[in-house]
């Protein structure tokens, strides 16, 4: 897979399942990974040069320059922070329409389905433009194996001088970034401190998920900010959801009522969540939560 | 020219810049706290000059159809 993140092969994926002629591959700094892209259908990798820090406007019109050149329709990135900054610019700069967090790939009308209220509905929406850029969900669309083949490109672009420096970086490392785990483990008030997120860590571990937490939790800064779910935070549709001590008020169930299987841990057996879940566990999580780990070590 | 120094939350992680006014940003709920204006400033802002910005003509570059609310879970325990 080379480094490619998961949340780009999604985008090349979505790419040529829209049947809609070639598929170019956009990288930038490392081009490792180019038979991953081309095994799921794209015939060309764009190699863009490094561009140091991560400055959305200085690579947003390096993209729209390439999309320029090639004379592309659609431009297809992640509904990743990084992608929801680039997106908009790139339409800006190519004057096409624009629909960020889409969930569908387009129907015979040319109509997407795209999230919107904060996840809490979703919209049907036709693009006029003749251009069009769709930042899709991640954990939206399967990774479609073509097995073809593609050719490498170099390009001459312009890079623009950036308006941006960055001071300093707080970036947490070699965890499974939280919108494209497949499992997630989040944890609530329930769980009473931060020195008790060794059962959540635990079982996340067993599970080889990512953590979470509710908005009191990182409000509290028990937990960062950066696995913060729900509508002010980060909107995730993993397989499987397991929430400890989470009551379920709508802000958070906004931001993961899309995962496919919803599991809740709660000893209030009126917590609202119970009823936006597939299962659920009555009992206290410093009795459950330790006992599941330990089934799933000894499983 | 100015500056200012911003956090800026990224793709597993946060991270501090200092961006050259002027500036842009899209802020998150809950960043601040609207302040009460006094009873002063209340009377100040009627003298403020208001001014009206013609609106500039764009093409709608998309329709939206319908609104749907996603599928309900079945929920357990009721």
């Amino acid at each position: 897979m080379g480094n490619i993140k998961k949340a780009g092969l999604e985008a090349v994926s979505y790419a040529a399942q829209m049947n809609a002629g070639e598929v170019t591959a956009l990288s930038i700094g490392e081009h490792e990974g180019i038979d991953a892209i081309a095994k799921i259908g794209a015939s060309t990798l764009v190699a863009l040069p490094d561009m140091g820090h991560f400055d959305a406007q200085k690579v947003s019109s390096v993209i729209s320059q390439v999309a320029s050149t090639l004379n592309v329709d659609t431009v297809v990135i992640s509904n990743s922070y990084a992608g929801k900054d680039l997106a908009p610019q790139i339409a800006g700069q190519l004057n096409a329409s624009l629909a960020t967090n889409v969930v569908s790939l387009p129907n015979a009308e040319g109509e997407i389905t795209r999230g919107v209220y904060s996840g809490k509905a979703f919209a049907q929406v036709k693009l006029n433009g003749t251009k069009k850029v769709l930042a899709i969900t991640p954990n939206s669309f399967d990774i479609i194996d073509n097995n073809k083949s593609a050719a490498l490109k170099e390009m001459d672009v312009t890079i623009s001088e950036g308006r941006v420096v960055l001071k300093e970086l707080k970036k947490v490392t070699g965890k499974i970034p939280l919108t494209e785990a497949e499992v997630v483990i989040s944890g609530g008030r329930g769980l009473k401190g931060p020195e008790n997120w060794g059962l959540v860590e635990d079982l996340a571990d067993e599970l080889n998920a990512a953590t979470a937490c509710s908005k009191p939790v990182s409000d509290m800064e028990w937990r960062p900010h950066s696995e913060h779910v729900g509508q002010t935070g980060i909107t995730i549709k993993p397989n499987l959801y397991i929430a400890i001590g989470i009551s379920g008020a709508i802000q958070h169930l906004a931001g993961v009522s899309s995962s496919k299987t919803i599991v809740v841990i709660n000893k209030d057996p009126e917590a609202p969540f119970f009823k936006a879940a597939d299962y659920g566990i009555v009992g206290d999580a410093f009795d459950v939560i330790p006992k599941l780990t330990e089934a799933l070590r000894n499983n | 020219m100015g500056k200012a120094t911003i956090e800026h939350d990224i793709d597993g992680g946060r991270e501090e810049l200092e961006v050259t006014l002027p500036l842009v940003v899209s802020a998150q709920k809950d960043l601040c706290e609207p302040r009460i204006p006094n009873m002063k400033s209340i009377m100040q802002a009627r003298m403020k000059p208001l001014n009206v910005v013609p609106a500039i003509e764009v093409t709608q570059q998309s329709e939206y159809k319908t609104y749907d609310l996603p599928p309900a879970k079945t929920g357990v325990l009721n």
